[in-house]
């Protein structure tokens, strides 16, 4: 069948070129024959003209010429004579020879060179020359003939080849068709079938047994049909089940799907209920816009940029989103953003999935909240129990403190009591015992003794007494203007008889002035005396010098200083002495050589390997009763339990400086903070050249009872009493008294007083005035002890 | 009392001049010889060096006190049968406790009777 099909469609194929070839034959035949058919003419032409050339018998001539000249297709026939003379010319009009002769036309027309027949060619025309010879060249017979015709017949024979042709080719495709109707059928057949196969899968064709590739085309189109139909069972499935899923997440859960561009594509009823806006509101905005982005957004909830970068980048995103709702309000959803990857691995479809979790979120937050009002009453609890413990601590140990001392005070004082009342008791019991025995001398000496010891007795009870009473405060101080000058005066005249006894010379120092100070007279004196009779007692030779000068005191701070470079300005900014050093050891050893000089130790510990504890236990072994002010490098909440025993002492973080260190000061010390005044002062000076004070003893001399550990001082019979009065009424006043003394040498015990300056102001106001300076001067007069 | 006999030696420490004197006296009064000392450094040295039959210590002296002293005095091998007697001013049972404790053979009360004192070292003496 195919070998048939082939050769028709050859044969189809082949009938035009077979046509054109055999019309260009005939077409070749019928010019070859017309060149004959002239040529032959032409000849007989010169052959019969001879003899009436010869005879001039040009008529016959002519006649010749018009019989030659009905030949089809001549046009123009002429004999001239050998150099060309027309004898005789025969023009053909419209086909018929009907004119003339030319023979009078004496014009000459051009001959060939050489006598030959010659036949030139062209276009529309075909030109022949015969010569006419008979013994000799008699001239030329010259034929032109008309292509016009010999084409005309050419043309006519193509045509009726064509016609053949076209004949032939109908034949031929109606036999093609015929041939190829049945297969051609069969074909339709499939294809109608093909067409049909998306919506009949599962069909099937009767197979013909016509031809093997058919059959087989039909039963590829058959196997694809029953393919189809499997394949089509499966998809009917799969999408059932897709959509009983996609019925259950929605059923469950918030769902939108969002395009390439983040905009909503599909948005659930769900997500419409929750939200309160429509499909039609929802789709074809962007998918953040239900993003909750006021003020109160919460700094936990995810940015859009994240989530988008996430998942643009085919990454799965699992997190919480913050909606805000169309009504107000808000809600939490536990969120799941699948990107749907297409065959070049980009993201095609973002679904996503939530789930309403503002009630676990709120639960959540207000359970959140709890535990931390939870944590921080907690934490302020226990901050109280630490300070309450620590306050507790403190006051306990104050309280065991006071409570030992007491004990202390009553047996030191049942002791100092108990000591007189011995030589006393003793002396007595002696001269009752054996006053015969005794010689008169001995006598005296003995009632000396208890002369002496009841004294002793006598002034212990005042000055215990006296303490008791400034202890209770139940001191009567009577303050009035004073001049320490003039009390200086008085005590030099008191005891310059004393001194002279035991050959000392005592000298008076001071500028002529007044040295007014709002005191109480007989304490000042009773101070100032105290100091004298010490002096007196302690000098063997030499002297002893009272000197009185005015001062501005300003307090002295001892700094240790380290990292805490903000401390020094808020420092500098007051009216500070204020000595500072790099190392802890110089500042022990300024502690050492001037225990009572300074008001306030502040120790920067910051980043040091430095222990609070090891710090303030030196210092302590030096000054017991400083206030010291700790910088520390983490900020404190509660104070160090180990600084109990070592107050006044605070601790301050080093962050804090700026902010506490001043509240800190003021809370250790009474020293003035931001004063530019400086307190005008008088400073009485007792110098002696006695025996001096060892270096550990010197911040001690002024506590209740103690006596520089010698057999020397037991011998000057003190109570060890005096020189805790002085510092009591010093420090009354506001003032400061201190001792230096290199032992062996002497001593120079001092002690400052604000000078009360309103008597420099006008009379009229005095009182008023001087009390109100008074008042300023106090508050800015400073104590080492709070 | 044998007039031939060597007087026993007891030595006076108390930093006290006064009642280092009313002691003086009733030590004379008792028939002995005595040595003084004005603190406990020196009364440990002179103890050490003069070898009393008894030693009669203030509590609060200056350089040592006397439990100090007492103390240390128990501690040398020849003064372990050396009499000692605590006088101090506090008087406190747990005074008295502390002066057993380290070593006295008697302890008294400030203000004392230098009529009892005597007896006392008396009868430490075994006289």
């Amino acid at each position: 069948m195919q070998v048939a099909l082939v050769f028709l469609v050859l044969m189809l194929f082949s009938v035009p070129f077979y046509v054109i070839h055999e019309a260009q034959q005939e077409l070749e035949y019928i010019f070859k024959t017309s060149e004959h058919e002239i040529t032959v003419i032409s000849q007989n032409i010169a052959v019969n003209s001879i003899d009436h050339i010869v005879t001039r018998d040009y008529t016959s001539l002519d006649k010749l010429l018009i019989r030659s000249a009905r030949f089809p297709g001549v046009i123009d026939i002429q004999v001239t004579k050998p150099d060309g003379a027309i004898i005789s010319d025969i023009v053909v009009k419209d086909g018929k020879n009907t004119d003339a002769t030319t023979r009078y036309n004496i014009a000459n027309i051009h001959v060939p060179s050489t006598i030959d027949l010659k036949l030139t060619s062209q276009q529309d025309r075909m030109d022949v020359w015969a010569p006419i010879e008979s013994g000799s060249h008699l001239g030329w017979v010259k034929i032109a003939y008309s292509m016009e015709s010999v084409n005309k017949h050419g043309e006519d024979r193509i045509w009726d080849h064509l016609q053949d042709g076209a004949f032939l080719t109908l034949i031929l495709v109606a036999s093609l068709l015929l041939f190829m109707k049945k297969p051609l059928n069969m074909i339709s057949t499939a294809v109608q079938f093909a067409g049909r196969l998306d919506e009949k899968t599962g069909e099937q064709l009767t197979v013909p047994r016509q031809s093997t590739e058919i059959e087989q085309l039909f039963n590829v189109l058959n196997k694809v049909s029953l393919s189809l139909s499997d394949q089509d069972i499966v998809i009917h499935k799969v999408l059932k089940e897709l959509e009983t899923q996609k019925h259950a997440l929605d059923e469950h859960s918030i769902v939108s799907i969002w395009d390439t561009d983040g905009v909503i594509t599909y948005a659930n009823n769900k997500l419409t209920q929750l939200t309160g806006y429509s499909q039609h509101e929802l789709c074809g905005k962007k998918c953040f816009m239900l993003n909750h982005h006021c003020n109160e957004n919460p700094s936990n909830a995810p940015s859009s940029d994240d989530i988008w970068s996430t998942i643009s980048s085919g990454d799965i995103w699992h997190g919480e989103m913050h909606f805000k709702m169309k009504q107000g309000g808000d809600a939490w959803l536990n969120t799941t953003i699948i990107p749907f990857i297409d065959e070049s691995g980009h993201p095609y479809e973002y679904v996503n999935i939530q789930t309403d979790i503002t009630e676990q979120k709120n639960a959540e937050k207000q359970l959140e909240e709890k535990n931390k009002s939870l944590k921080e009453l907690t934490d302020n609890l226990e901050v109280k129990v630490i300070q309450r413990t620590a306050e507790l601590e403190s006051a306990n140990q104050q309280l065991q403190h006071l409570n030992s001392m007491k004990s202390e005070f009553v047996s030191v004082v049942s002791h100092e009591l108990r000591t007189p009342l011995t030589s006393i008791k003793s002396f007595a019991e002696i001269l009752e015992d054996d006053i015969e025995e005794i010689d008169l001398d001995t006598q005296r000496h003995y009632l000396s003794i208890i002369n002496e010891e009841t004294d002793r007795l006598g002034r212990l009870i005042n000055d215990v007494l006296d303490l008791q009473k400034m202890d209770a405060g139940k001191t009567n101080w009577n303050d009035e203007k004073t001049d320490l000058a003039q009390m200086a005066m008085t005590l030099i005249e008191l005891f310059s008889k004393s001194y002279e006894d035991k050959g000392l010379n005592l000298s008076l120092d001071m500028p002529e002035e007044q040295f007014i100070a709002n005191v109480d007279a007989d304490k000042i004196q009773q101070l100032t005396t105290n100091l004298l009779s010490n002096a007196l007692k302690f000098t063997a030779q030499g002297g002893v010098t009272l000197a009185l000068k005015t001062s501005h005191y300003r307090p002295q701070v001892l700094v240790l200083k380290n990292n805490a470079d903000a401390m020094l300005p808020i420092l500098k900014a007051q009216n500070f002495n204020l000595i500072s050093v790099d190392k802890l050891h110089e500042l022990l050893n300024l502690l050492e050589n001037t225990p009572y000089l300074s008001e306030l130790l502040i120790i920067d510990l910051s980043h040091s390997h430095i222990s609070i504890e090891d710090a303030v236990e030196d210092i302590r072994k030096k000054n017991t009763n400083v206030p010291v002010l700790i910088i520390t490098s983490e900020d404190v909440v509660v104070q160090p339990e180990s600084l109990l025993k070592h107050q006044p002492a605070l601790c301050i973080g080093v962050s804090e400086v700026d902010s506490k260190l001043p509240a800190a000061i003021n809370e250790m010390t009474t020293l003035p903070l931001n004063s530019s005044i400086i307190i005008p002062t008088v400073e009485v000076s007792v110098t002696d050249t006695g025996i001096g004070i060892p270096r550990d003893e010197l911040q001690k001399v002024f506590a209740r009872f103690h006596q520089v550990d010698s057999s020397e001082t037991r011998e000057t019979g003190g109570s060890g009493l005096g020189l805790a009065i002085c510092r009591d009424i010093v420090e009354h006043y506001h003032g400061k008294i201190w001792v230096e003394s290199t032992p062996q040498k002497g001593s120079r015990f001092a002690y400052i007083l604000p000078l009360d300056t309103s008597h420099e102001t006008e009379g009229s106001n005095l009182i008023t005035e001087s009390a109100s300076f008074a008042e300023q001067q106090n508050s800015h007069i400073v104590s080492s002890h709070k | 009392m044998n007039e031939d006999e060597k007087k026993p030696t007891v030595l006076i420490c108390d930093d006290e001049p006064h009642i280092r004197e009313s002691i003086r006296y009733a030590v004379n009064k008792a028939g002995f010889d005595y040595l003084l000392a004005s603190d406990g450094t020196t009364g440990y040295a002179m103890a050490c060096e003069n070898q009393p039959d008894m030693v009669i210590l203030d509590v609060g002296m200056p350089g040592m006190t006397g439990y100090e002293v007492c103390e240390k005095l128990r501690g040398l091998p020849e003064m372990r049968d050396v009499k000692i007697l605590i006088l101090t001013a506090f008087g406190q049972e747990k005074d008295k406790q502390q002066a057993f404790n380290v070593g006295a053979n008697d302890f008294l009360t400030k203000p004392f009777s230098p009529r009892i004192l005597k007896e006392k070292i008396l009868d430490l003496l075994d006289k």
